[in-house]
C-alpha cells in the first residue's frame, strides 16, 4: 500500500473518541483492527467496489523536538487519520477522495486539520480562527514551505 | 500468502495484470538488478481488504516462505521525508510480524549524506520510543546506489 494521504487534527479527544464523530460526519463505519488500532471506513465515492479511510491513530509522525531544519506541520497535531484507497493502487482517486473527506470534516467539526501526503506534498489546512487554505502544487509538509504552513502549525 | 513456491519458483519480477504502479515497478526491477535471483510478485490488492496491505512479497530461493516488502517512493530529498516515509512503510509490515522496507530516492536526487543522516534519526527516535525497525531497511540514493541496514544485526 504505497499510497497514503494523511489528514491531521487537533480534536481534543482520544483516538477512540476522534475516530466516532469521524465515522458520524462521514458516515462511515468503525473498523477494528486486531492490533488495537481503530479505523473509519466508508464506500469510495468513484468506485463503490472500494473502500476509503483508515485507521485513525496517535500522532507517531511528528517530533516533540524536532532538530533545526527538520520541522514539520505534523509536530502540533495529536491525531493522524490514515487516509488509503482498498484494491489497486491509484493515486488520482486517493487523492479526489481523501480531499473530499477532508473537505467534509473541516465544514463539520471546529477542529483544526490538515491534509496531506506522507513526507512530502502539503495539499490544505484549516482552522476555525485562520480559515482554510488550499496550497499551491509544490508546498511541502517539511521544513521547506515552513513559511506557508507555519501559521497552521501551532494552532 | 506466505510459503514456499518450490517447482514454481522463477526468478524475475512477475506481474502480468500489472497490478505494480509504475513506481513500484521501478523498485521492483531495481530490486532484481541488485540481485538477479530474486522473485518478485505483487500482493494482492482485494477492495474489500480493510486493513494494512504491504506491497510486494519478495523470495530469494525455491525454499524461501517469502518477506513482505513496502515501497515507498520520496517526494522530496530531505530527513523528515526519509523518517515521515519510512513511519509509515514499518506501520505497513509491523501488523503481519515485521518485513522489508525499501525507499527510493532516485527520482529526488537523494544524497548520501541525507540517507545516512535520515536513518541515525530514525533509529534514534523509534529505539526511545521501543518501535521496531524493519528486518531490512534500504534506501536507493540518488546515483542508484543502495545503502541497507539489517535489524539484527
Amino acid at each position: 500500500m504505497s499510497e497514503i494521504e494523511h489528514i491531521l487534527l487537533q480534536s481534543g479527544l482520544s483516538p477512540e473518541e476522534t475516530a466516532q464523530r469521524l465515522a458520524e460526519v462521514l458516515r462511515g463505519r468503525i473498523v477494528r483492527h486486531d492490533n488495537g488500532e481503530i479505523a473509519v471506513r466508508r464506500q469510495a465515492a468513484a468506485d463503490p467496489i472500494r473502500s476509503i479511510g483508515g485507521e485513525v491513530i496517535e500522532n507517531e509522525y511528528g517530533e516533540d523536538d524536532p532538530e533545526p531544519g527538520e520541522e514539520s506541520v505534523y509536530d502540533r497535531y495529536p491525531i493522524v487519520f490514515e487516509v488509503w484507497l482498498s484494491g489497486a493502487t491509484d493515486e488520482d482517486m486517493l487523492h479526489a477522495e481523501a480531499s473530499r473527506l477532508f473537505d467534509e470534516i473541516v465544514a463539520a467539526l471546529p477542529w483544526p486539520a490538515v491534509h496531506t501526503r506522507v513526507g512530502g506534498r502539503l495539499f490544505s489546512a484549516s482552522t476555525p480562527s485562520l480559515g482554510r487554505t488550499d496550497y499551491p502544487p509544490g508546498t511541502s509538509s517539511t521544513a521547506t514551505s515552513r513559511a506557508l504552513w507555519g501559521p497552521y502549525a501551532h494552532p | 500468502m506466505r510459503g514456499p513456491l518450490g517447482d514454481r519458483f522463477s526468478p524475475g519480477v512477475h506481474d502480468p495484470e500489472g497490478r505494480f504502479t509504475e513506481k513500484e515497478r521501478a523498485i521492483a526491477d531495481w530490486l532484481l538488478s541488485q540481485n538477479p535471483g530474486l522473485c518478485i510478485h505483487p500482493r494482492h490488492r482485494d477492495p474489500a481488504q480493510e486493513g494494512p496491505s504491504p506491497d510486494a512479497m519478495v523470495r530469494t530461493d525455491p525454499d524461501d516462505h517469502g518477506t513482505l516488502t513496502e515501497f515507498k517512493t520520496l517526494d522530496e530529498a530531505s530527513t523528515t521525508s526519509i523518517k515521515q516515509n519510512a513511519r509509515s512503510a514499518i506501520r505497513q509490515v509491523l501488523p503481519f510480524g515485521n518485513g522489508d522496507v525499501v525507499l527510493d530516492g532516485r527520482a529526488v536526487g537523494l544524497s548520501e549524506a541525507d540517507a545516512r543522516v535520515g536513518h541515525a534519526r530514525l533509529v534514534g527516535e523509534r529505539r526511545q520510543h521501543g518501535r521496531p525497525m524493519p528486518r531490512t531497511f534500504t534506501i536507493i540514493l540518488g546515483d542508484s546506489r543502495e545503502l541497507t541496514w539489517r535489524a539484527d544485526v
